[in-house]
Parts: structure tokens; sequence; C-alpha cells
């Protein structure tokens, strides 16, 4: 344990007793190399104890929910055990640790004051963790189902919420669209052509990816968790495997690292520029979708000559690569995605050059500084609002530590002010892409993996990805099978950000707000 | 009415019906088409639009529990209204078809008696994107007509008749001569107005497939079989009939003045040249600009407005 982690130890333990009034136990988890500790709190000390590091600046990173079965798969119960539940609330101290408060709950009465009123980001996941754990956040001013549509009582249905009064209708969109998209369904509420409320309704892709990993090896559960969505495979094989290194003591080599850097940035470089294609889409611009649609299309083909796959799934494994990089797609990628990122600046700026394009963009669903820093935005959406939050910068992991990210950002917190963020952000990636292709280390991709893991260990990792920093939570059972596993993707912690954004825009711009923030679905329902 | 005279009107109207309905899915292809190039996209082929239209026609339309019969007998309504307008536009000859059953404002009427159709069929189906389809609708072309009537009035004053023939012939009279500012002030206004009508850039995106940002698929999101086919065929045959009107009360160059078989075929050839010129225009500017807001369009129609007054001010006052 270094001195620096004893100090702020002791300093974050001194925090907590002064706010509940008695001493707390402080922890260092893993090591100490990751910045984290951990706290047992009990049910009623949690509202106090994560007000005082609120007050250290400390942001919401995620509440995961977790049972007696988990700790049974990771052998700390025996079989026949009452199941406890328990809840995790993780907090992120600007310059300082990552602090988990674990709270045991009773066995037949599992709740716990909300934090909602206090922490309004983590709205979203108190009711998950009540739809599939039975977790009560006494206090939660909605709990309704989020991920279980159908709720055990059948006489209490899931209602929209809705505004009424004079000359307010209800406009319901989705789940099914006249385009193929993903499923969502929402809930507006307007007069004429402006949104007085919206409400969103997801969770139609929900399969139950979690819960599918639960007991499986290590080895199993990377391909499902990597699939939680289409689009950000490397960011989420990537905290994955950040974990379980974590867990088991693994140092990759440098190659694996340095490639992983690569691989992010590739894939925050082809959603960027797909999402501004989109926005283009958003107002019907064709000029731009089809343009940067091409661009995308030929990142894509560089992805797959690198790799083998287009959206570059299962190459990110713990312990390095599962496949080393292609020396033929690596040798003109340099060149090739420095001129992709030139087309790219051209086209973005001929697009703001335009009157009509640029008047559609400017002033339209402004996210607040305040709004973005109480919802936990996260990513462009954050960044754009003036938010300095990039995990690449703030808790570098790996080959993020030798890296140059440029730090970009916006205030104005409009469509305007996201597409800038997204357009100079895309520039800095193919920058690092291009500068990590002449200069990969030499080497082994991959090292075994030291060990397995101790049974009831939990490693929490993140990973800047294209829409914002997603973090995994993982604990281990025996013989280096999983316990329970959580991903909080950046989609998860934006969905209720779009949704309080929209309200005072015009019908017709929500396409356009939703696709400046650009979201998955499926890697929020997963 | 002379033998001759009924004689002519049977021969054009037969004309003008076969070639404006056989034409009108072609040009829709021809502006899909361009916009595809456009974007270096391939494209459909030539024939799409006359295949879409025979598969609806072969399905019984699926209607929604809340529709009733206005929903079933709306999309015939709207075409009816659609091709006897376009029997009173002239096309081939400076002549319209059916001459003196009915002048410019009784075509504006049926345009707006199409809208009313297709407007009271979405609402009928009780989809909330059909009603807002028909508000959003409505209220461009509320916004849209006194542009659209301005713009006629102007050659009207001019031709000193609202017979659209008798404005044609006057037209081809005076030739270049007509090309004055209050005439290419009243066509810029009547361009517009076409623009919105057919709900094509910066008023409408023809192929969107954001249902919030609808207008005119709005209405047509609930439409299927051959209620779809209808409606859609409707709509090509609409910017069919608008082209030929611009051309008559503007450029009508080209036209036959006399009923013989020569000059009429050769007038039919200008005719739908001029028809696909004004395709490609549209097409061009769906290529190159983004929609406007909702909220722009009384600006932008009310250009449209504007110019025409101003071609009418101009008219009546430096005759």
């Amino acid at each position: 344990m270094s001195n620096v982690m004893a100090t702020t130890m002791l300093s974050v333990g001194e925090t907590l007793a002064t706010a509940v009034g008695h001493p707390v136990a402080v922890s260092v988890a893993g090591g100490g190399a990751a910045g984290e500790l951990v706290a047992n709190v009990s049910p009623e000390d949690l509202t106090a104890a994560t007000g005082a590091l609120l007050g250290l600046g400390a942001r919401h990173l995620m509440l995961v929910a977790y049972d007696g079965d988990s700790a049974r798969r990771a052998g700390a119960a025996p079989a026949p055990a009452p199941t406890a539940p328990a809840v995790e609330e993780v907090l992120a101290v600007p310059d300082g640790p990552i602090v988990r408060f674990r709270v045991e709950l009773p066995v037949g009465d599992p709740a716990y004051p909300s934090l909602t009123p206090l922490v309004p980001a983590a709205q979203w996941d108190e009711r998950e963790a009540h739809d599939l754990y039975g977790i009560v956040p006494t206090g939660h001013p909605d709990l309704r189902p989020l991920v279980i549509h159908e709720p055990a009582a059948p006489a209490e249905p899931f209602r929209s919420f809705v505004a009424h009064g004079d000359g307010v209708y209800q406009l319901p969109v989705g789940p099914i669209h006249a385009g193929i998209i993903e499923p969502g369904h929402f809930r507006f509420s307007a007069v004429g052509e402006s949104v007085l409320y919206l409400d969103a309704r997801l969770f139609y892709t929900h399969r139950g990816l979690e819960r599918l990993v639960e007991g499986r090896t290590l080895a199993e559960a990377l391909p499902i968790v990597e699939r939680a969505c289409g689009v950000c495979t490397v960011t989420h094989a990537t905290v994955f495997s950040q974990a379980v290194e974590q867990l088991t003591g693994t140092e990759p080599p440098p190659r694996a690292l340095a490639a992983r850097v690569l691989l992010a940035e590739m894939e925050r470089l082809y959603n960027h520029v797909g999402d501004l294609g989109n926005i283009c889409a958003g107002v019907g611009f064709n000029f731009g979708v089809s343009r940067l649609g091409w661009q995308k299309e030929r990142l894509l083909r560089l992805n797959e000559a690198l790799t083998g796959h287009r959206y570059l799934m299962g190459v990110v494994a713990p312990g390095g690569l599962r496949l080393d990089l292609d020396e033929r797609g690596l040798l003109g990628l340099g060149p090739l995605v420095t001129e992709i990122e030139h087309e790219v600046r051209s086209t973005v700026r001929l697009l703001v050059r335009s009157d009509g394009f640029m008047n559609r963009l400017h002033g339209t669903g402004v996210l607040t500084r305040e709004a973005a820093l109480r919802l936990g935005a996260l990513g462009v959406a954050a960044r754009a609002s003036g938010l300095e939050m990039d995990l690449r910068l703030d808790r570098p992991a790996g080959a993020y530590r030798d890296v140059y990210v440029p730090q970009v950002g916006a205030s104005a917190g409009d469509v305007a002010a996201r597409f800038h963020v997204r357009a100079q952000e895309a520039s800095g990636s193919a920058a690092i892409v291009a500068r990590l292709a002449d200069s990969l280390p030499f080497g082994d991709a991959s090292v075994p993996l030291a060990g397995d893991p101790k049974p009831g260990a939990v490693a929490l990792a993140g990973a800047e990805g294209p829409r914002g920093a997603s973090w995994l939570w993982l604990m281990a059972g025996v013989d280096g099978r999983v316990a329970r596993v959580h991903l909080r993707s950046a989609s998860f912690a934006n969905w209720p950000v779009v949704a309080s954004v929209v309200p005072g825009n015009l019908v017709p711009d929500f396409p356009l707000i939703n696709k400046s923030f650009e979201l998955c679905y499926a890697c929020t329902d997963r | 009415m002379s033998g001759s005279d009924v004689a002519t009107t049977v021969f054009l109207t037969q004309l003008q019906l076969v070639t404006f309905l056989v034409f009108a899915p072609f040009l829709a292809a021809t502006i899909r088409i361009t916009k595809a190039r456009l974007q270096s996209r391939r494209g459909p082929g030539v024939l799409q639009p006359y295949r879409d239209l025979a598969k609806w026609w072969g399905k019984l339309p699926v209607e929604s529990n809340a529709s009733g019969p206005v929903a079933r007998y709306a999309p015939a309504f709207m075409l009816g209204a659609i091709v006897t307008a376009a029997l009173l536009v002239p096309g081939a000859a400076a002549r319209a078809p059916l001459a003196g059953w009915g002048d410019l404002l009784v075509v504006v009427g049926l345009f707006a008696t199409a809208r009313f159709a297709i407007a009271l069929a979405a609402l009928d189906s009780g989809s909330a994107f059909g009603g807002m389809g028909s508000s959003r609708d409505v209220a461009i072309s509320a916004l849209a007509e006194p542009g659209l009537v301005l713009a006629l009035a102007g050659v009207a004053v001019a031709a000193g008749s609202t017979d659209l023939g008798t404005i044609s012939a006057f037209g081809i009279i005076h030739g270049v001569g007509l090309l004055g500012p209050a005439h290419l002030l009243a066509a810029a206004a009547f361009g517009i107005v076409i623009i919105a009508e057919t709900g094509h850039y910066p008023v409408d995106n023809p192929e969107t497939h954001l249902e919030l940002t609808m207008v005119h698929e709005g209405m047509l999101l609930e439409a299927s079989g051959r209620s779809l086919a209808t409606l859609v065929f409707a709509s090509e045959l609409k910017l069919v009939v608008l082209a030929a009107l611009f051309s008559a009360a503007f450029f009508p160059f080209g036209a036959a003045t006399e009923m013989a078989p020569g000059p009429i075929a050769l007038g039919l050839v200008v005719g739908l040249g001029k028809m696909l010129v004004i395709g490609q225009g549209l097409a061009l500017i769906d290529a190159t600009i983004a929609k406007a807001r909702i909220m722009a369009m009384p600006d932008f129609l009310g250009l449209a407005s504007l110019l025409a007054l101003t071609g009418l001010g101009i008219r009546v006052l430096m005759p």
C-alpha cells in the first residue's frame, strides 16, 4: 500500500466518521493500485456517507445490487444459507480514490433509504435493483418498473408519466419504428409542436446478460459481456479484461496495452464519424449523411483488415489480445486513417458553412452544465456542456498513461456543441491511431492469467468509450467463475439526461437531439 | 359546340389522361434516381415506382380498429380530385382538355379538396402520426395558398382571363417579351409553392423514416394496400399537374396553338420535358440543403406570398 493511499484512506475515513457520527472502517481494495477504497456501512448511514463524499465533489459511478446467490457462487455462503442481498454504491472522488459503500441488507426486508433524492444520477440504478433484486430504495420518487415491464402485480400496469391540461396531447412513439432502429417507447406530452414532457421507456432488448454470465468461466463470460451491444465492443471487452486482470494480478504485455488503445480509438473514430452523419440525417441533410457514411464504411473496412471483424469483436481478452493485430492491416493504417480524417474534417467544414444546417443545431436540445452534473451525464454530452470529464485523462489506464489525449470541450450544451465536440474528438482519435500504428511495441500480444481470482473478490474497471465512461463491476466466484457482473454503460447513464433535455423543444427536433447524444439501447438494456 | 370541338375535347382528354397517368411514376423515379446519384448511391431503377404501385394495388388495405369509412374512401376521392385537376390544365396544347369546364381557381380548389381528403383520411386512422401529419400539412398548405393564388392572379391579370388556355395562348403570343420582373417574381413564388405542395426540401423530407419529422409521410403511415397505392399515385400525379400548371401559366412555349397532330405531338414532348426539368430541380434542392424547422415555414412560404404580391403589384401599377 502506498503512503498516498494510506493518507487518502485515513482522510476519507475521518470524513465519513464525521458525517455518520461514529467510526467507519475503510479498507483499500485491489492492492491499492487502482486507488479504490471499500467501506461497509449500514443502510441508515448510506445517505450520510454518500452526502459526505458528494461534499468532496464525488460523482456517482454506479449502484450495483447482488444477493445470496452471488455470494454462494463466490463460495462465501454455504448452499442453503439465507440469501442476504446487498447493494454497493460506487462513487469517484475527482483526483482521489474510488469509494465503494457496501451495504448489506436484512434478508426479509431488503430496504434502504433511497439515494436518488440526493444523487439524481442514481435513479435508474435503483429502479433496476428494485426490478431485478427486489431491493426497495424507500423514498425513491419514481419506482415504476424499468427493466421488467410487466410487474408482479398486474393491477398496476406500467404507466407513462404524461402532462395534463388544455390542448395537451400525447404522442406515443415506438417501440416499433418506421425505420430500422433499436426499440424504445417515447411518450411525448405536447402542445402543438412544443414538447412539455417526455417519458422514455427502454429495456425492450433486455436479454438478462448479467444473469447469463453468472456461474460461467471468465473465458465464457467475455464474449457475452463484449456483445452487450454491437458498437462499444472494444470498450466492454476492455473493462471486463481489466477487471479480470486486477483480480488475477495479471499485467498484459506492452504491445497488447498499446493495441487496446489503438482499437479503442478506432472504435471512437468510426462511431463519431457515423454519429456526425447521423446528426445530418436528423435534419435530413443528405449531403452529410452520404459523405460521412462513406468514410465510416472505410473505417469499418480498416477494422476488418486489422482484426478480421468490422466491429472489432473477439480481439481484446484478459491477459492482452486474443488475436494479435494483422501486420498487413497495420501497415497502411496510419496514412489511411489520416486521409479519412482529412475527408471528415473537410466535410464538417462544409457542413458548418451551411446556414440551414447549423440553424437547426444551434440552441436545440440544450443540456446545462448544472443539469449535466446533477443527472450524471457522461462522455460527449458532458464535455459539450462544459464538464471536463474524460476517463482517458482523469484515470488513465494501460497505455493511455503514455498517450497524448487532447482535451476537447464546449460550453453551449446544444446539438451544435455536441456536433463540434464529436468532430474534434474524431480528429484526436485519428491522430492517436496514426501515431500508434507506426510505433506499436513488438513482442507478445498476450500473457496467460497469473492465476485464478480469489472467490468473493471484487474488481471495478472503467474505460472511456465513444459514448462516455462505461464501468464494469466484477465479483469472482469459485473455480475462476463469475459470481456477479454489472456493466453500467455510458448510454445507461445518459438516457435519463436525454429525456430531461427534450421538454421545451419542438417535437420534430427530437430525432436530432436524440442523434446528438447517439446512445445505444442494447448496452443500456443488457 | 361544333362537332370538331367535341372531337378535339375527347382526343385531348384521352391523350392527356393516358400520358399524365403513365408519366407520373416515371417523373417520381427520375427525381429519386437523381437524388441517389447526387448522394453517390446507385438508386432504384426507373420502373421501381410502377412496381411499388402494382405491389400495393394487389393487396387489400389493413385498417386500424379506430378507422371508419372516411379512411376507406378518401384516397379515391383524393385521386379523383387530382385527376379532374389534371384535365383542367393545358398539357400538349394551349388549351385544357376540358376547357370551359373550370378555370385556374377551380384547379386551386381541387388541390384544396384533395388535401382535405387525405388529411381527413389520416385523422380517421386514429394514429397520432396521422393527426400530426395532417395538422402540419394543412398548416403548410394554408401558408402556401396565398402564394399560389396571387402568383396565378398575376398572369391572369396580364392575360385578362382566368382561363388557363387563354393564359397559355397569351404567353405564347408574347414570347420572350413576357419575361418581365412581374412575371419572374410570380414564377419564383409558384416554384416555392410547388416545393411546399409536393413535400420537398426544405419543407418536407419525402424519404424520411423519422416519424416525428414527417409531414406527408405521416399521413400515409397508416395507409396500406390499395389505399396506399391510391394515395401515393395521387401524390405523384399531383406533381405532374403542378408542373403542367407551372409551364402553362409561366413558360407555355412549345404548346400547340393549332389542333393538328404534328404540333400536339411536339407540344406533348416539350411539356413532358419541362416537367423533367422541374423534377431535376427539386432533386437538386433535396440533395443540397437541410430540412428547415417547421417553425420557419411561415417565413419561407410568406416569401412566396410576398414575391407573388410584388409581382402582382408591378403588373397592376405598371401595366
